[in-house]
């Protein structure tokens, strides 16, 4: 079942190894089910709060859709993290889901260690003043 | 001292702002008393049908910005526009800063190009 979330990592493109792209979750691939919406966004309060980076983008950053997406995920590359990357085109109620989580209208969305940290504007902001590499930075793969 | 622009850009097909971009300027000139405004139809930058009013840019210039953070500096001004964006806006650039910012930088970034993702949403509606 295609659900939209995508690990990605910042130095990676899309045919990397360890790059999965709209993979089922294991838990939902052996009950065979479709997650219903309150699993749905349980399951995205639970990334979101459990990895340190989390994006929120239409398309995936090999691939993105739109042009302020494809900022958020050309910013974060040279930091070279791991993050989660949900494709919010993917599914309807992931993009219901998230801005329901952060209260925000708008498609990107940046979460850092379990908070929303902005869309594309604040996020282009942290970056020009250093303050992205104060949240992401620790989060750095070694290379 | 208040200065209000309304424009499109000299892309546009339209010569005037439309009804969203006018609600738009009126309910951010209500909320924070602007010394400079600007709001600015973008929608011709993505794939939606001629003169939408679908993406917008805001540039808003107020000392009600005065020791707030940037995340709810952009959180007052979309409270200010829930209604906007409930119902058909879903793009908001932001620009939120006191006039001592503005009077340093007033320089605006230009926004990303579109990568097609409105053209999801048309089908979406189909």
């Amino acid at each position: 079942m295609i659900r939209g979330l995508v690990r990605a990592c910042g130095t990676r493109g899309v045919n990397r190894p360890g790059l999965v792209r709209f993979c089922s979750h294991p838990d939902f691939a052996e009950k065979s089910k479709v997650p219903n919406d309150e699993e749905m966004l349980a399951e995205m309060k639970e990334d979101i709060k459990s990895n340190p980076v989390v994006l929120f983008m239409k398309g995936d950053p090999g691939q993105p859709r739109c042009g302020f997406s494809a900022k958020v995920a050309s910013i974060l590359q040279p930091y070279n993290v791991k993050y989660i990357c949900y494709d919010v085109l993917a599914d309807q109620r992931i993009r219901d889901g998230v801005k329901r989580i952060s209260n925000w209208p708008t498609i990107p969305q940046l979460f850092v260690d379990g908070e929303f940290v902005g869309g594309c504007d604040i996020v282009t902001e942290l970056h020009r003043t250093g303050e992205l590499k104060e949240l992401i930075g620790k989060y750095a793969k070694d290379k | 001292f208040r200065l209000l622009t309304r424009r499109m850009s000299s892309k546009s097909a339209s010569s005037s702002a439309g009804p969203v971009a006018a609600a738009i300027a009126k309910k951010l000139s209500d909320a924070f008393a602007p010394v400079f405004l600007d709001v600015i139809n973008e929608s011709h930058m993505h794939s939606v049908p001629k003169n939408s009013e679908t993406h917008f840019k805001v540039v808003v210039v107020s000392d009600k910005f005065d020791g707030v953070g940037a995340l709810q500096r952009h959180r007052m001004v979309n409270t200010t526009l829930k209604d906007e964006l409930e119902s058909g806006v879903h793009a908001l650039s932001i620009r939120a800063k006191t006039p001592a910012q503005w009077s340093k930088n007033s320089t605006v970034p230009q926004s990303p190009a579109c990568l097609g993702g409105s053209k999801h949403d048309q089908k979406q509606k189909q």
